[in-house]
């Protein structure tokens, strides 16, 4: 009878800390697990969706210097290829149900851009202002 | 219950986004592929004379157009291959056998890969062989005939050229020495000798005369390339494909086809060039593929459309292939270097990915050199494209396939 109550009580501690572990760090565990599980991905859609809006605002700005019927098709083209960005969009949603928030994405979206940043020089292609 | 309710409406929480994408992008597509160009194909469908067709069809079949009696339009145009020969350059006279086993005899060797037939002679389509040699675009038809060519109707002046061609219809022997001038009147010579011998054929001279409503002694030349016209243009005929029947059907696509649409008309740019109705835009553009073979202009060089302008501008430039059945006609390219249409299409964006340099003589890298100049010169090719994209491009062409309902079941080797 008193070891029934010693396990029931041991049981509950168990159940406690464990609640108490849960509620600390599986927040944390659940988020890392998500950004781990969802990076690669990001990375290439954040990559294509960036190639995607600098091919659109070029063939834009050539269209306007030189404006053509085959000028016309490419810009619809880039046009066509900024679906890539509706990828990235739909991903950051999904993320966010997934209990993501804005310094997740944020986070995600630094790996994503300093990914091949192994020297200085790199860190500067990606930071520097270029106009 | 009330938790098969919560499930159902967190599936439909998280999956409405992705639905709603879908439908936008289905919608983008179709209206891509319309803007491009894109319409039934019984639109280009040319009007047919059935007892013509049929002439033409024996015609094509039969031997007796090559001055040796070795080979027929057929032999290069197969329905086991999809109306072209499944080898990287074409065998002509002297040739034995069907596809690898063809390729691997003594025959003489036609420096460019057949091209299939699919769609030949429709409303629009004027344009014919890798160098454009046959041009109805202009008034009168262009082509090796000059300014007397012997038809307006480009693809009849196009059956023409097999015929009087040194290795595709005439052997590369000695007894064909006085047409090597590839002179209209030696052309002339040929025709005259093929006349002689189809009116004398009682299946092919009934045919005519009965097409025709001409006796036996008024077959021409013009007769029966008229009727092979007839014929390719019946038997090869376009028929509607899947992605037909997804743009004006609303037939969906699935998921990497949809995604290989999207890339052929928005960031892959395919449809820069391989627009319209044929999926061409049946004008000239360099791709810098390997060279297979000796090519038209010698020790590995082909200067595709520069042999017929002389201009140095058209220098490794070639017609936009149309991309019906594109899947069942490999190998791909002007010389058919490449089996692998993923490679096909790697080659356009990403050509040293697929060229081994070390493989080359020094003149060969020169020469590629010049392939990559050519094609660099047109923006429409600064376009990255990864294995997904590709496999989705891929995938994306084989719903430009048909069922062709004539060709026998067999399979290729």
């Amino acid at each position: 009878m008193r070891s029934a109550s010693l396990l029931n009580s041991l049981l509950l501690a168990v159940a406690f800390f464990g609640g108490v572990l849960v509620g600390v760090f599986g927040g944390p565990v659940w988020k890392q697990a998500v950004i781990s599980f969802a990076q690669e991905q990001y990375t290439t859609f954040t990559y294509k969706c960036d190639h995607a809006m600098r091919e659109h605002l070029i063939a834009k700005s050539v269209l306007s210097e030189a404006p053509s019927i085959e000028q016309v098709e490419v810009l619809r083209a880039a046009e066509t290829a900024l679906i890539d960005c509706n990828d990235y969009d739909i991903l950051r949603k999904k993320l966010i149900r997934f209990g993501l928030d804005d310094n997740d994405l944020s986070e995600m979206s630094l790996i994503a851009i300093e990914e091949r940043a192994n020297s200085l020089q790199q860190v500067i292609d990606v930071h520097e202002i270029r106009y | 219950m009330k938790y098969a309710t919560e499930i159902i409406a967190i599936f439909v929480f998280l999956t409405a986004g992705a639905a709603q994408a879908d439908s936008m992008r289905e919608s983008v597509l179709r209206t891509r592929a319309m803007e491009t160009g894109l319409v039934r194909t019984e639109a280009v469908l040319p009007p047919i004379s059935e007892p013509k067709s049929n002439a033409g069809r024996l015609l094509f079949e039969s031997t007796e157009l090559s001055l040796n009696r070795q080979t027929s339009c057929q032999t290069c145009h197969l329905d086991r291959f999809s109306s072209a020969d499944g080898i990287p350059n074409a065998i002509g006279t002297g040739g034995d056998g069907e596809g690898i086993v063809r390729a691997e005899g003594e025959g003489d060797i036609v420096p460019r890969n057949t091209l299939p037939l699919w769609g030949r002679g429709s409303i629009g389509f004027d344009r014919f062989f890798w160098d454009g040699k046959v041009d109805g675009t202009i008034e009168p038809v262009h082509s090796q005939f000059g300014d007397t060519p012997p038809s307006n109707d480009p693809l009849t002046v196009a059956v023409h050229l097999p015929i009087v061609e040194i290795r595709e219809m005439i052997s590369d022997a000695r007894e064909a020495d006085e047409l090597r001038t590839e002179t209209v009147s030696s052309a002339a010579r040929v025709f005259e000798q093929i006349e002689s011998r189809v009116r004398e054929h009682d299946g092919l001279s009934t045919a005519l005369n009965a097409a025709y409503e001409i006796s036996s002694s008024d077959i021409s030349i013009i007769h029966i390339t008229d009727a092979i016209a007839q014929f390719v243009r019946d038997r090869f005929r376009l028929h509607d494909t899947k992605f037909h029947e997804f743009v004006f059907e609303q037939i969906p696509l699935e998921p990497e086809e949809l995604a290989g649409g999207l890339l052929f008309y928005g960031k892959g740019r395919c449809s820069a060039c391989h627009n319209g109705p044929f999926f061409s835009d049946l004008e000239f553009h360099a791709i810098p593929f390997g060279q297979a073979g000796f090519g038209k202009n010698g020790f590995g060089v082909d200067y595709g459309r520069y042999n017929v302008t002389l201009n140095a501008e058209d220098i490794y430039k070639f017609r936009t292939p149309p991309l019906f059945n594109v899947t069942l006609t490999a190998p791909y390219s002007h010389s058919g270097n490449t089996y692998d249409l993923a490679d096909a299409i790697r080659a356009h964006t990403d050509p040293l990915s697929v060229v081994s340099l070390e493989d080359l003589s020094a003149v060969g890298r020169v020469e590629f050199y010049k392939r990559l100049r050519a094609w660099s010169s047109d923006g429409n090719f600064e376009v990255a494209l990864d294995q997904a994209e590709i496999d989705a491009l891929a995938a994306f062409l084989g719903t430009l396939e048909f069922e062709d309902a004539e060709a026998p079941i067999s399979s290729p080797n």
